[in-house]
């Protein structure tokens, strides 16, 4: 893997270890400068030995989630890459023969022969061949084994040996001199299957006739063997033998090249060989060639989809990675509340805030340094537990992953472990320093954030000023010191050691920003005289210099509350209108509509409204706003156009309208993150009425009221903190509960009954060994395979190139092709192909089947064929390589409509004919049997189109539906129609496997976002064993007052349940309502046309709220328990 | 009054308590001559604390103005109030408000290592003012290992250990017993008398303001009358 999100991994790299470098940079300076701060904050670590071990868990979770995501990628990467290696051998370029110039897409010796001629003295290419291909199917009569669609290929003797694809077992090479007559190799795939081995006779069916061949051995399956085809097996046979069998003495499929380098030093040649064959294939346009792939293309695809690994886990851990920040947060939050009076002490003593700030980094990077590489190293042990369950899913498809660990991917997790900690702890540090010096020595609680004595516009606007000019500050001093350091090291390297020589100038610039900092008056004597200088050798500098520094002592004065609300209400207003207006982005707008509302309730607040009313309808706001259209559709169809209050605010007053439909896969954490907070806000500040419930409820809480009482008053009263760890414990239940929810309602959809159409049995044709009526050829051989058939419809396909009519396509774009199904009689009255849309003047799906059976321009089409826009929540393709109309599903529900003119043309037969769309089949049909997107019409209309068309399949319903049946009915049809090379597959058996690999992908995604639920539950566990020492007086005067032991062990326990609950139930609540919303409106997630009946996964939901729960009791047994020993009497002297 | 080291006049302090303003200081004067020892005395609540907190800088007042050394504290940024009481004030609190981490030497030096003084000076002076209050064995020794005798000491020696102006304490006995109590105080006479540190000492203990050179008394917020004492 070489990048992730477009930008190079080097590059990722690099950046993350100067951020790193810097981070450890600034410690030493820290150290450096006052010893003293760094000791602090190092025997800090030492006060509280079960709480370190908990803050290292939450600390490198984060690293861990990272590394676990690149290892996985790098592997699947890495194995994808591999195996595309393994598979070319020393194939550089596979060049085919396009069927719009070629019928059948086959071409003979001319083309070989002039390629070669043209390139007979290049010393960049080592080989030049062709081969011939066919799927036959082939039987080892001995042992009553077949494949009813191997992959057969002709190989020239003379050029194969070049390109090393025929390997034994052990990857010796093997010659393919050895093949002549009727030798023949066979792969191992094709001896798992069929069982032959070296000295054994295979049969080969073509036109229904079978050929006998002797094995010469057996070697690996690899792309001269596959042909791209690695699902089954092969034969490979002499270029001369597999001409004879199939009659075609000059044909050719695809001609491959070979160049000098091996099988992995060709990458960069390739580019400038693709130039020089691509003007010789233009120079010859009558062969109708053209470069199908290069190793560089398939490398590229290995390199992309370990990308994509990466990009998925990544974004799928981003709900851990918050919750672990979260968690980070509250850690330093609350380490700063215990020590709140140490640090008044402090200030008061004189140490600065930064000093304060200065301990705290110290601190934080001690755990930091080692839980991140603990972290980075657990993260491989996840990775390879995922692996292994790749390792099983792939398995089924014939792909082996092997774990593989690129230390690029390595140092990147542990790097930005460091980092995200390092920002998390100094933002938290910060805000810790910034404390009242009185109220922290004399504990006294903050008074409330945004309420100020006089709130005015004019001291808001200022307040805003000072914090927009303190971040300003802080981002013009990061470019300067960065700049500096580029500065130095470029200088460095450039004029080596001479360069040092500028020293003094530099110590002159640092004496004269010391003294800067502070009033003139300060300075004297011959500092003063040094000061002077500064001013003159920098003047322009030191300007600037000086204006940063005597301005941020007013930003600081200034900034509060009040100020960085404002300056969040103008982000949010320009995010919504960047984002509605200009960018048409769901992130930008959706997120600014967030602070901006947030913001407003700041205000307010600010100016003077009660804080519970201003946060809770901001909050309920804001979730009634990303529940949209929710609460609506509960009561009625909302319609189009009121989702978005704004949207119908301003078609109201006329006014352009914001169009903000486009999103991705983020959009699933924007979400979570703002309804997860939204509501906390809401919880948290009406969870008084709890306190009441309570109450009420005394008199049947019995002895365990008072434990039930304090144990919901205390996190009330600790409000921050218990509406951050509400927060984490949400939003990661939240992101496993629309995981369940989607996961659950698309296998529902797509592996349901309904993807069956129908039928039990699917059966295909091999286009080798036509069978022009197969329930007279399967009653022929074994007749009892059709005892249990109730129906058996036909189609037969073609693959005509398509084009929308009034559509011009884009000047480069290649030729696209459809399938163009014909069923007959008996396909259409078993088939169950449910519409979901249907032309003007079509009332019923009834009318839409009888007329596309009496009028052959008539066709219905699949949902796949629909443009599909992308949604808010991603999805959606425009750039799909396969064709698509220009309306979209949403277009056609939008009014009535006409039926839709195609226009196609058969490349066999030349013909040209106009369709029309009446009529789109719902989605889930096309779910599990590809082979029905099409084009539908009737059989007699593609037979009269393409000839009989080019591929059969067989569509069988069987009496009583039962899987054993068709299971049956499938062996039966396969084994009496073996020699045509007919395969036949029971629906419910590929639905079960199916559903066993979407089911295995889920858990796995799954259980890699459960690592959030583990910073969720230390985050209680910090906040549990934190309680315990923070209220040991109370405990005592609890105990005194008559608490028992048991009463103050259970009051803790409740506590955490609360919490626990409370946020369980928060996450299950809104992500159940956010699945509902994108499931019931499937264009949302970029699945317009599917049909989804909502479901509840309700085992799945069990099993996420019990082990989120029973996880979270057992971390709080353990304070609860030490809680319940304290003894009154040494608790009431603790201090 | 002719060369007031503390100068303090109208100091007005409100506190916003929900819907209530309470009015801790209203409109306090005062003047502390340089190597005065004073005392302010009243009852709990009277604004005693407020008074010291505003007057050495670590509270903003509502209004008032405060001049310490003849610098007014409001024209002063939060960094070089900082600065300023690292080299040139001192504090002495009721509870010692020791750090629990570092030991009492470090605890001491610490004023002086933040204001930039070296590494070694600092270690020095801090065991020379730790010998002065008599804890040199127990330099080494952390907070929890001291007695409440011992441990408010340290924060004498750490209030010294820059040569202070002004030594601010609150209730510096208020947690002793009185023998101890006793001791204290007369180490802090002592240091007035040798070195010319101006006190000002919060306290309801008539026996330790009998101590001073003169009390202040205040009530409701307000001076309601001064008392020079006869050794004064």
């Amino acid at each position: 893997m070489d990048s992730l999100f477009g930008v190079p991994l080097t590059s990722i790299m690099v950046g993350l270890l100067l951020l790193m470098g810097s981070s450890f940079a600034l410690l030493a300076w820290i150290g450096f400068r006052n010893p003293l701060l760094v000791r602090m904050g190092l025997r800090n670590i030492q006060r509280r030995r079960a709480q370190t071990v908990l803050i290292v868990v939450g600390l490198m979770l984060s690293t861990l989630i990272v590394s676990a995501a690149f290892s996985t990628g790098d592997t699947v990467g890495y194995s994808v890459t591999n195996s595309i290696y393994e598979q070319l051998e020393e194939v550089d370029f596979l060049i085919g023969f396009d069927s719009a110039q070629q019928a059948d897409g086959y071409s003979d010796d001319t083309f070989l022969d002039q390629l070669r001629a043209e390139f007979a003295s290049d010393p960049g290419i080592d080989a030049i061949g062709g081969t011939l291909t066919r799927q036959l199917p082939v039987v080892n009569a001995q042992a009553r084994l077949s494949e009813p669609s191997a992959m057969v290929v002709g190989v020239d003797p003379a050029t194969a040996d070049s390109f090393k694809g025929l390997r034994d077992a052990n990857g010796d090479l093997v010659s393919a001199s050895a093949l002549s007559g009727a030798n023949v190799f066979v792969t191992e795939k094709l001896v798992e299957s069929i069982g032959t081995a070296a000295g054994g006779t295979v049969t080969l069916f073509y036109e229904n006739a079978p050929h006998d061949f002797h094995v010469l051995g057996v070697i690996r399956d690899t792309s001269v063997t596959a042909q791209g085809n690695t699902m089954v097996g092969g034969v490979v046979m002499n270029l001369a033998a597999m001409r004879t069998l199939i009659a075609e003495p000059h044909e050719l499929s695809n001609v491959v090249v070979s160049l000098t380098g091996g099988t992995r030093g060709t990458l960069d040649a390739i580019d400038p060989m693709q130039t020089r064959l691509d003007t010789f294939i233009d120079a010859h346009p009558e062969a109708g060639a053209s470069v199908d792939f290069t190793k560089q293309d398939l490398v590229a695809i290995g390199e992309l989809v370990g990308s994509a690994f990466v990009t998925i886990f990544l974004v799928f851990g981003l709900f851990s990675m918050a919750a672990g920040i979260l968690l980070v947060f509250l850690i330093f939050v609350m380490l700063a509340a215990e020590r709140r009076s140490e640090m008044g002490m402090a200030r008061a003593i004189g140490m600065s805030r930064l000093h304060l700030t200065e301990t705290f980094i110290a601190e934080g990077m001690a755990y930091n340094v080692g839980s991140a590489l603990v972290g980075a190293v657990l993260g491989l042990g996840v990775a390879y537990a995922l692996i292994v369950a790749l390792r099983s899913i792939f398995a089924d498809v014939g792909f082996d992953v092997a774990f593989h660990v690129n230390p690029q991917g390595f140092v990147i997790s542990y790097a930005a472990g460091v980092v995200v900690t390092f920002a998390t702890v100094a933002f938290s540090s910060w805000r810790a320093a910034n404390l009242n010096i009185v109220r922290a020595i004399r504990d006294l609680p903050e008074p409330a954030p945004f309420r100020t004595a006089r709130p005015s516009v004019a001291s808001l606007g200022r307040a805003a000023l000072g914090a927009l000019w303190y971040v300003v500050w802080i981002v013009l001093v990061s470019l300067w010191a960065g700049a500096t350091f580029a500065l130095f090291i470029f200088a460095l390297g450039f004029y080596g050691l001479p360069f040092l020589a500028l020293f003094p100038a530099a110590g002159l610039y640092v004496f004269g920003v010391r003294a800067a900092s502070r009033p003139i008056a300060a300075t004297r004597g011959w500092r003063r005289a040094v000061y002077a200088l500064w001013w003159v050798a920098f003047n322009v500098f030191a300007v600037i210099t000086w204006l940063l520094l005597r301005s941020r002592g007013w930003a600081n004065r200034y900034r509060n509350a009040g100020g960085w609300a404002l300056v969040m209400l103008v982000i949010g207003v320009a995010f919504v209108y960047l984002g509605g207006w200009v960018w048409h982005q769901a992130f930008a707008y959706t997120a600014g509509t967030t602070l901006a509302v947030l913001a407003t309730a700041m205000l307010a607040v600010y100016f003077g409204a009660a804080s519970r009313p201003a946060f809770t309808i901001a909050g309920a706001v804001l979730v009634w706003y990303w529940l949209l259209p929710l609460p609506f559709s509960l009561l009625w169809d909302a319609g189009k156009g009121w989702n978005d209050p704004l949207l119908g605010l301003f078609g109201i007053l006329g006014l352009p309208k914001p169009d903000a439909g486009t999103g991705n896969i983020e959009m699933f954490f924007v979400s979570g993150i703002s309804i997860t907070a939204s509501a906390t806000l809401v919880v948290i500040f009406n969870a008084g009425m709890l306190l009441t419930l309570v109450a009420l409820l005394g008199r049947w809480l019995g002895g365990i009221a008072p434990a039930v009482r304090t144990a919901v008053a205390y996190p009330l009263a600790a409000r921050f903190r218990t509406a951050m760890t509400l927060a984490m414990f949400g939003l990661v239940v939240f992101s496993l509960v629309v995981m369940a929810f989607l996961n659950y309602n698309f296998t529902q959809l797509f592996l349901g009954d309904d993807a069956k159409a129908g039928f039990d049995v699917r059966a295909y044709g091999n286009p080798s060994n036509r069978i022009p009526d197969v329930r007279a050829a399967v009653l022929a051989r074994e007749p009892s395979a059709f005892a249990d058939v109730a129906g058996i419809g036909t189609t037969v396909s073609s693959f005509p190139f398509i084009d929308q009519e009034g559509v011009t396509p884009a000047p480069d774009a290649n030729p696209k092709e459809w399938r163009y199904i014909g069923g007959d009689d008996e396909f259409f009255a078993l088939a169950e192909l449910p519409l979901s849309r249907r032309a003007a003047g079509y009332d019923s799906d009834q009318a839409v089947f009888d007329a596309i059976k009496n009028d052959p321009t008539l066709v219905i089409g699949t949902e796949e064929i629909l443009f599909v826009p992308a949604g808010p929540f991603g999805g959606g393709d425009p750039t799909a390589g396969s064709f698509q109309l220009t309306q979209s599903g949403a277009d056609l529900d939008a009014a009535p409509w006409q039926p839709i003119t195609l226009n196609l043309r058969d490349s066999d037969t030349g013909r040209e004919r106009q369709v029309q769309i009446i009529a789109f089949t719902e989605s889930q049909v096309t779910g599990i049997l590809t082979e029905l997107v099409g084009l539908y019409t009737t059989r007699a209309a593609v037979d009269e189109f393409s000839d009989g068309g080019f591929r059969d399949n067989w569509f069988v319903s069987t009496v009583d539906g039962r899987k054993d049946t068709a299971k049956r009915v499938a062996d039966g049809i396969e084994s009496a129609l073996l020699e045509q090379g007919v395969q036949a597959d029971s629906l419910d058996l590929i639905i079960d496997d199916a559903t066993a690999q979407s089911t295995a992908f889920q858990y796995l995604f799954q259980g890699f976002m459960g690592l959030g639920l583990v910073v969720g539950i230390a985050a209680l566990g910090v906040i549990a064993f934190r309680t315990v020492v923070e209220r040991r007086q109370q405990i005592g005067m609890l105990r005194a007052i008559g608490y028992s032991r048991r009463l103050v062990g259970l009051s803790f326990f409740f506590e955490s349940s609360f919490i626990a609950l409370t946020g369980i139930a928060m996450g299950m609540l809104l992500g159940g309502a956010l699945s509902y919303n994108l499931l019931s409106n499937p264009e949302n997630i970029g699945a317009a046309g599917a049909d989804i009946n909502f479901q509840v996964p309700w085992l799945q939901l069990t099993i996420i709220a019990v082990v989120a729960y029973v996880a979270s009791a057992l971390m709080t047994l353990a304070p609860a328990r030490a809680a319940s020993r304290v003894t009154a009497a040494e608790a009431l002297r603790y201090e | 009054m002719t060369d007031p080291i503390i100068a303090v006049s109208d100091l007005v302090k409100t506190y916003e308590m929900g819907t209530v303003t309470v009015h801790a200081l209203r409109g306090v004067s005062m003047e502390v001559e340089r190597g005065e020892m004073v005392a302010v005395m009243g009852p709990s609540g009277c604004g005693k604390t407020t008074l010291l907190n505003c007057a050495s800088g670590i509270d903003e007042p509502t209004s008032g103005r405060i001049q310490i050394e003849g610098t007014d504290l409001a024209m002063l940024d939060d960094n070089t109030k900082t600065a300023y009481r690292a080299r040139r004030m001192g504090f002495i609190f009721q509870f010692y408000n020791l750090l629990p981490v570092l030991s009492a030497v470090e605890n001491v030096e610490l004023p002086l290592l933040v204001s930039g003084t070296s590494a070694r000076e600092a270690r020095e002076r801090a065991i020379a003012s730790l010998e002065r209050v008599g804890l040199l064995d127990w330099s080494t020794h952390r907070p929890a290992e001291l007695s409440g005798g011992q441990r408010q000491r340290v924060t004498i020696a750490r209030a010294l250990v820059n040569d202070p102006a002004i030594v601010w304490a609150d209730e510096p006995t208020g947690d002793l017993d009185s023998a101890t109590a006793d001791q204290v105080m007369t180490l802090m006479q002592d240091l007035n008398r040798e070195r010319g540190h101006t006190y000002v000492i919060v306290t309801h203990d008539p026996a330790i303001a009998a101590r001073c050179h003169r009390t202040i008394h205040m009530q409701d917020g307000a001076i309601v009358r001064e008392e020079a004492m006869a050794h004064g």
